[in-house]
């Protein structure tokens, strides 16, 4: 039997679990686009480590990450900090354990979380592009999918305390995430520079003189794919998220769609305009970068603004992605092959922010019940913002760093020369190919 | 020479990167402690701001602390 408002043959049950089923395209999106920009020696490698990734952090996700994730309602770690309550922890039993699988909202929610799970930590494998062994980045998913990814969630989704920010301090209707710019996009991106940092950068990135070297993603077409891909995947993610974590109607997915299109539509031909301007010809990584990073920035406001808004979400978007790819490689010396860092931490945390700027979010009084002023929506989402920051960031940091102080997460310099492909599987994805080795010359 | 290899030989770094997701740490403590402990907007408001602007200084230790370790290995 149904436990929540959804009862069985409902449309929105239908159309629910119709654009939660869109949702691994993104993860395919996001999988094609890495392995695109990597090298062509380490393709098998990254693919396959795309599925490994997906499957463990499914795994993880059931086996605890719901049961912290929690959903709103559902019974969760509650403390009483100055009289009010703040929840910090799901506590619904392991295993998907007494959730009735029968398209409740919460069944709904496990479903969206299992493949969204995926989709966060396929965006670490990015940024540990070529260099990163499969085994390190199965513990390492474990882990992200099992705590870090749960415990924010809760506190964005499932009722936890930055979703209490309206109830419990009258700050707009607490912290608002429609469709995971932070959850999913900022949690991953700063997990992606955590392994940047860690990892250290590939061999020959690097002159002598500490200048980055430009090495190529080996097949654009992959990339674009992803691209297209991915943008369904979104649509699916962002309308499923508004409709589950936020109440939004769903005859509104249509704005949620639309906002989403204009907003990654917008951020790639900035980008691509942009290294227009600067290189002479559009940068196609860069605009796909863009893209990406659109979409991430999207996923924080679709269901809150005008389409003329999300625009211009999309385009501040597009400015931040291309600029800080080449900030973090030539000011950060953080080698992120895939501009995983900038696309979802920065285009994630932009999105967020948007909300409080753009967004006009139905406010909720400390009354718990609706009120017609939004204030405070501003501070609730940099709250949000500061926790990601300020606090997830050095966890995931930690706990990877703690991974790599057991088991090195590094590949060896000879798997690097080799490629991962040979190296951890024994055979290339393209074994026709001759691979040119030159940027191990000595600058 | 690999790049993870370089960073380790970088000396009296590992301080100030502690230094520095410390002081991330300590910004989102001051946030949620301004939250839980003041209740006016505005003195609320003051602390949660102090607190971004605490971890905004610590992101850019811990970033120059990754930058300057690929400095001393150049």
């Amino acid at each position: 039997m149904p436990t929540t408002s959804f009862s069985a043959l409902d449309a929105p049950i239908v159309l629910a679990i119709a654009l939660i089923f869109l949702v691994p395209c993104a993860a395919g999106g996001l999988a094609l686009i890495n392995t695109g920009l990597g090298r062509s020696r380490s393709a098998a490698h990254s693919m396959m480590a795309s599925l490994c990734v997906i499957a463990i952090a499914a795994l993880a996700y059931f086996v605890c990450g719901f049961s912290w994730q929690g959903f709103a309602g559902v019974t969760s770690h509650v403390a009483s900090v100055s009289g009010k309550p703040w929840s910090w922890l799901g506590a619904g039993p392991f295993l998907f354990r007494h959730l009735p699988l029968d398209g409740s909202a919460a069944s709904l929610a496990a479903l969206l979380g299992i493949f969204s799970v995926g989709l966060a930590a396929l965006i670490p494998l990015g940024s540990g592009s070529d260099r990163w062994r499969l085994g390190a980045c199965c513990v390492s998913t474990a882990v992200f999918a099992g705590w870090t990814y749960p415990l924010f969630a809760h506190w964005a989704w499932g009722g936890g305390w930055l979703a209490q920010l309206g109830t419990n301090y009258g700050l707009g209707a607490g912290f608002v995430d429609c469709g995971g710019a932070g959850s999913i996009q900022a949690v991953g991106g700063l997990t992606a520079l955590s392994i940047a940092w860690l990892l250290g950068a590939r061999h020959g990135k690097y002159t002598h003189d500490g200048l980055p070297t430009a090495i190529p993603g080996h097949n654009g077409v992959l990339v674009m794919l992803g691209c297209s891909f991915a943008l369904l995947g979104w649509l699916g993610l962002n309308s499923a998220g508004a409709i589950l974590y936020n109440g939004v109607d769903p005859g509104q997915t249509v704005l949620v769609a639309v906002n989403t299109v204009l907003c990654a539509a917008t951020a790639a031909l900035t980008a691509a305009v942009i290294t227009n301007v600067r290189f002479g010809k559009p940068d196609a990584s860069l605009t796909a970068n863009g893209w990406i990073g659109g979409l991430a920035a999207s996923s924080g406001a679709c269901a809150f603004v005008h389409p003329a808004e999300a625009a211009t979400i999309g385009l501040i978007a597009g400015v931040l992605v291309t600029f800080s790819v080449e900030w973090f490689e030539l000011h950060m010396s953080v080698d992120d092959p895939s501009g995983s860092v900038s696309a979802h931490a920065m285009g994630g945390l932009w999105g967020l922010l948007a909300v409080g700027i753009f967004g006009r979010v139905p406010a909720i009084g400390e009354s718990g019940m609706p009120v017609s002023s939004a204030g405070g929506q501003w501070l609730a989402q940099l709250i949000g913002i500061a926790t990601l920051v300020g606090f997830i960031l050095p966890l995931t940091y930690g706990l990877n760093w703690m991974i790599n102080r057991l088991s090195p997460q590094r590949v060896a310099a000879e798997g690097e020369r080799q490629g991962m492909d040979l190296y951890e599987l024994g055979a290339g994805a393209y074994p026709e190919f001759i691979v040119h080795s030159d940027e191990f010359l000595e600058r | 020479m690999n790049g993870a290899r370089l960073h380790e030989r970088a000396p009296g770094k590992h301080g100030v990167k502690l230094f520095g997701f410390l002081l991330l740490l300590a910004g989102w403590a001051l946030v949620v402690s301004a939250l839980a402990l003041l209740a006016a907007d505005a003195p609320r408001n003051i602390f949660i701001l102090a607190g971004v602007g605490v971890e905004i200084v610590g992101m850019v230790i811990v970033i120059r602390s990754h930058t300057l370790r690929r400095g001393a290995h150049d």
